[in-house]
């Protein structure tokens, strides 16, 4: 909301500076966000010209001879809606204009110029620039054009909360000023109705919807445009001016907060107005130029035949008041907020008049802006506002009374507030005592804040009206038993996240919504499974929620490398969004509506760093089982294994599912190579989808103490040659298997060797095998035996020949 | 003979001290104690010695003998340690040469500012909580005092959801609050939080919110952390108790906050929360647009309608609540100005933080 100062002052007199009141208005709950200066200093002044002649050679130029009431000045103007004898807008030399543009003595085309003519746009009145501001004739020669405008002035942006509509208003400001300083508010003028029979009739046909009606009759006015004052004070605030009678409603709207349409009485048919609701698909013109198509649950303003306005959002065309109205009707009306957002979403329209009517007006206020906005019309079209009015009102509203308990007041608050501050603060907002003593007192609520319903909306007025600063700063301490623990799943989290660190990975955070194109992607041919979908994305790239990490994280991989080739190590710990119901949430009310299950997705790629003592091998699957092995060891997850598997997204010759106990737990392996081409990143990127939520439930972060060993240790190694085809998890099984292998404390592979010698389709493994009794020191008799089984079971089960 | 000795031991001297080597001092002893050696060839010698002066000559060869193997030893160490001085120069590393590195990977920033709050909150006595975000209108929306057809719902631009999924039991089929939609807030699981457990209550509740909004200041996805305290005898008081010891907590004790009057509709009164800033240290700069103050979350005191809708007599209970928007809390710890760059995982953004 733009709220004019000067205008606020004349309202509310106060003597505060306009930082002062900024400061106060903000402090109170009406933020002032931002500020605007509008001056145009003694220097612009209203200047007749006298003779204006082209310049020769120059196809818009002109040099003109101005009086500005001190002596005639030469000046070139480019203009050209003037005539000779006109009066305009001068900025003489030494000005400087309200863009920063300094006037100075200069030649133009050879031709001397000292002062300049200026449109609205140059003297930063509004963007018109077509041509020069126009004086009125009569306007004394030499007066500052700033005077005639009314100016200067500050405008302030303020920020007006969805509960305060009352405050959309100048006189609404002027009553916070009010209360906040105690200088008394100063009502505008007004027609009271009176009494007497209007040439029109006024049926309220759905009352709900439209509680009040209110319609005066202006005869005789005179259409034209609004003195400059006028039109300058619109501008200010951020409105067109039209005419005096549309201007006059705007000001009236502008200074009271409440929405007013004038029709013009002699184009409603039979001189009738119905409020209705609409018939469906009927069809009305609004002022914008839109014909509309009507829902029967919009409501309409209709004269005997036709809708001739959409009711608190936009009048009609047929209607409008025009150059050749004589009558003009008025209307003050009340309508429900629920009805006119509906309608206003419905067409798209938000309109001065469907904010307000949104938020909430009052059926006292329309009365009182009836009278104001008769007197406003008088004062700008001229003309004379006939005795009585229309007023609909079937079933009057009364105040609003509430309990409040100054003792209950500062309980909230936490700051003892006496009895008699409460009591102050309430009436310095118009609330009126009503019964009841000191302890606990009915009152009354003015008509326009409807926001104050219950006791806890007055704690908040005296709050904000003393001051939030005047509350004092506690702390509450957290009882027995209250402090919060450090549940296994954050252990777990941490510890993961460290191993992941030190392995060089770097956390990302992508969108939770991806480009369902990019999902199907994941799938390579195969239908993918169902989605949630975003009803209305910023982009299509944001309209599916993901089932998988992997697309975030492949599409982290192709904007890095993009931007620089070297070696990508990303991790992101996130939610997926599965359209079924939620396994680890109750069933109930408070299910939760989807399975957000959370997910660790890994994406590896390019070199590791190089440096002078090595590096700069490329990441394989190893690296990335590695990291694998390391979390899940660092969250203390035991029975790990990884197994071979043909999925999706993932290359079949190069991936495995990770399977703790017999539960898959995730995926890892090398990128699909249709996968890897549609997200534009190397063949040689290795990725892994994880179950976070599955991992945290198989974890022991905290781990037990079992002892250190007693006895030496004895190690043996043992190299053999086997089919290139045997997994090594065979070979560990077939060693780890072996008669009195509780004596087997590691196996290590220390070396995998494929090529000659070894012959083709064979492969040379070299195991480490550490070996310790508990409760004695093992014998190299008893390491051999044990060694010697290992072979014979190698040998017989995998065909293993054992090398010297 | 004793001037012999003399001679023999000063000469054996130094040849020692000249010696450079194990090999020379080795050519040396061989010269005065081998088998046609100097010194032996004293003893030798002995015979020709007068049988009463015999033990005094021998005497004087013996502790000769042992005078020379004592400076055979001293040049032994001394060839020793020189040839380890040698050594040691010979191993001498380029200390300048950069050393072995671990590339360590770098927790987002938001993901840090995160694990803070929790730490400070937790000290606070503050358990953490957690909710969906696909949600129900009627928790997002009507039952935080956002009814339908009410225009604060226009201070959140909402995502809403296409897909259909069962709605919540209990609800009146075809009414809004079955809507799905991106919470906007974490404010519902304020909601959640009570409707499952009775007061008191203190809990935070961080992650991701959503709204279709995208522009320097604005993603449509970001993060907030909600904060609740419902307890007999909560007042504004304790409010501000706990948003000070939090701001003081996450970006100094010098940060000083202050509340001015807004509106949510859950809360009442409602208070947006500034904090000065603390890059400038309150005293202006082009960030806080030289006010010395920034906007940093939006809070209250707990609407007795939310309370009454969750089960809670608003007349006993009474509490407190704060949504705050990490993304901007990290923001400005670390001076990022854009917030989309959080979200673009660019790894020389990543990398510095």
């Amino acid at each position: 909301m733009r709220i004019s100062l000067r205008w606020l002052r004349e309202l509310c007199p106060v003597l505060l500076s306009d930082d002062e009141m900024a400061q106060r208005l903000t402090f109170a709950g009406l933020e002032v966000e931002g500020r605007e200066r509008r001056a145009l200093g003694e220097g612009v002044v209203a200047a007749r010209v006298v003779k204006s002649a082209p310049i020769a050679g120059s196809d818009h130029l002109s040099i003109c001879q101005v009086d500005d009431g001190e002596g005639t000045h030469q000046v070139v103007c480019g203009a050209q809606n003037y005539a000779e004898g006109d009066v305009v807008a001068m900025a003489r030399v030494g000005v400087r204009l309200p863009g920063g543009v300094e006037i100075r003595k200069a030649k133009l085309r050879g031709v001397e110029s000292s002062g300049m003519l200026c449109s609205p746009r140059e003297l930063g009145l509004s963007d018109d620039h077509s041509g020069l501001l126009i004086l009125p004739p009569r306007t004394r020669i030499g007066a500052p054009v700033e005077e005639l405008l009314g100016l200067p002035d500050t405008i302030f942006e303020v920020n007006v909360t969805p509960n305060r509509p009352d405050a959309l208003s100048h006189l609404g400001v002027a009553r916070e000023l009010s209360a906040l300083t105690g200088v008394p508010v100063r009502m505008p003028f007004t027609q009271p109705a009176g009494s007497g029979e209007l040439p029109a009739r006024v049926d309220v046909e759905d009352p709900q919807r439209c509680p009040r009606y209110i319609a005066r009759v202006i005869d005789n006015v005179r259409i034209g445009p609004s003195p400059l004052s006028i039109q300058e004070r619109l501008r200010s605030l951020g409105v067109r001016p039209i005419n005096t009678v549309v201007d006059a409603t705007n000001i009236a709207l502008l200074e009271l907060g409440h929405p007013l349409h004038a029709f013009d009485l002699d184009k409603l048919a039979q001189n009738r107005i119905v409020v209705r609701r609409a018939r469906e698909g009927e069809p009305i013109t609004t002022l914008d130029g839109k014909e509309r198509k009507l829902s029967a649950d919009d409501l309409v303003i209709a004269d005997a035949e036709k809708p001739v306005g959409l009711a608190g959002v936009m009048g009609g065309q047929t209607s409008e008041v025009s150059p050749t109205t004589k009558r003009v009707l008025l209307e003050s009306a009340m309508f429900e907020p629920k009805g006119i957002r509906r309608t206003a979403r419905r067409h798209g329209l938000h309109t001065e008049a469907s904010h307000r009517f949104e938020r909430g007006m009052d059926e006292e206020t329309a009365a009182f802006a009836a009278d104001r906005c008769a007197e406003l019309i008088v004062e700008l079209a001229g003309g004379r506002v006939l005795p009585g009015a229309v007023d609909r009102y079937p079933s009057p509203k009364p105040p609003t009374r509430v309990w409040v308990r100054p003792a209950r007041i500062s309980a909230v608050l936490g700051t003892r507030v006496p009895s008699a501050e409460v009591e102050q603060r309430l009436e310095s907002i118009g609330l009126r005592p009503l019964e009841g003593g000191e302890e606990r007192r009915l009152w009354a609520v003015p008509s326009w804040r409807g926001d104050l319903t219950r006791e806890i909306d007055c704690a908040e007025e005296v709050a904000r009206l003393r001051g939030y600063e005047t509350i004092p700063i506690a702390i509450h301490p957290a009882g027995i038993g209250e402090t919060a623990a450090i549940r296994a799943p954050e252990r777990a989290t941490a510890a993961g996240r460290a191993a992941l660190a030190a392995h060089g990975f770097d956390e990302v955070i992508n969108y939770s919504f991806v480009a369902e194109r990019d999902l199907v992607a994941l799938y390579v041919g195969q239908p993918a499974p169902a989605v949630i979908r975003v009803a209305n994305p910023l982009t299509a790239e944001q309209g599916a929620m993901r089932l998988s990490l992997l697309p975030g994280l492949l599409r982290n991989v192709s904007y890095n490398l993009a931007r620089g080739p070297h070696g990508l190590e990303l991790y992101e710990l996130g939610r997926i969004y599965l359209p079924m119901p939620d396994p680890r949430h109750p069933q109930g009310p408070l299910a939760w509506p989807a399975y957000e299950a959370n997910h660790l997705g890994l994406a590896l790629t390019g070199r590791k760093p190089k440096s002078w003592t090595g590096g700069g091998e490329p990441f394989d699957f190893y690296d990335l089982k590695g990291a694998v092995e390391d979390l899940l060891e660092a969250m203390g997850i035991e029975g790990v294994r990884f197994a071979p598997i043909e999925v999706p997204a993932f290359h079949p010759a190069t991936s495995a599912a990770l399977l703790v106990g017999d539960s898959r737990a995730g995926l890892l392996g090398q990128a699909h190579p249709q996968v890897a081409e549609h997200f534009e990143v190397p063949p040689q990127t290795f990725l892994a989808e994880l179950n976070w939520d599955f991992l945290l439930g198989a974890s022991r972060p905290l781990k037990s103490f079992h002892g250190v060993p007693k006895f030496p240790a004895v190690e043996r190694d043992l190299a053999f040659v086997v089919d290139a085809g045997v997994p090594a998890e065979k070979l560990l099984e077939e060693i780890r298997t072996a008669d009195s292998a509780h004596l087997l404390e590691e196996v290590t592979l220390f070396d995998l060797y494929r090529g000659a010698p070894v012959p083709e389709g064979k492969k040379s493994m070299a195991f480490g095998l550490t070996l310790r009794a508990a409760d004695r020191t093992l014998t190299d008799a008893e390491a051999d035996a044990l060694i010697a089984r290992i072979r014979a079971r190698l040998e017989k089960n995998l065909g293993a020949r054992i090398r010297a | 003979m004793i001037e012999q000795i003399e001679k023999l031991l000063g000469q054996a001297r130094s040849e020692l001290a000249s010696a450079a080597d194990e090999k020379q001092i080795e050519a040396v002893r061989v010269k005065y104690l081998g088998k046609s050696g100097s010194l032996s060839g004293l003893r030798k010698a002995m015979g020709s010695v007068p049988a009463q002066e015999r033990p005094r000559m021998g005497k004087l060869v013996t502790d000769a003998i042992a005078q020379f193997e004592g400076l055979l030893e001293e040049a032994r160490k001394n060839v020793s340690r020189k040839s380890l001085e040698a050594d040691l120069q010979r191993e001498k590393l380029d200390v300048t040469l950069p050393g072995r590195r671990l590339e360590r990977g770098r927790r987002h920033v938001v993901s840090q500012a995160f694990d803070d709050i929790i730490e400070i909150f937790a000290r606070l006595g503050f358990h953490v909580a957690d909710g969906p975000e696909i949600e129900w209108d009627l928790y997002n929306f009507e039952k935080l005092g956002f009814p339908s057809d009410h225009p604060a719902r226009d201070m959140q631009d909402t995502f809403f959801l296409e897909t259909r999924l069962p709605p919540p039991p209990g609800s009146p089929p075809g009414t809004h609050g079955q809507q799905l939609l991106l919470r906007t807030h974490t404010s519902p699981v304020q909601v959640r939080e009570m409707i499952s457990h009775p007061p008191p209550v203190r809990i935070i509740a961080p992650g991701k919110v959503y709204r279709s909004d995208s522009d320097i200041t604005h993603t449509p996805m970001f993060h907030q952390v909600e904060c609740l305290h419902v307890e007999e005898g909560i007042s504004m008081a304790h409010l501000r108790g706990t948003l000070d010891a939090f701001a003081k907590a996450f970006f100094g004790p010098q940060v000083k906050t202050r509340l001015r009057p807004s509106y949510f509709p859950f809360t009442e009164p409602s208070a947006e929360v500034d904090i000065s800033h603390p890059l400038c240290d309150g005293k202006g700069c082009r960030v806080c647009k030289f006010s010395g103050w920034l906007e940093v979350l939006g809070s209250g005191m707990v609407n007795p309608d939310v309370l009454e809708g969750v089960g809670y007599d608003p007349e006993k209970y009474t509490g407190y609540a704060f949504g705050a928007g990490i993304d901007r809390l990290a923001m400005l710890r670390h001076g990022i100005d854009d917030l989309r760059s959080l979200f673009e995982n660019d790894v020389r953004f990543l990398e510095q933080l």
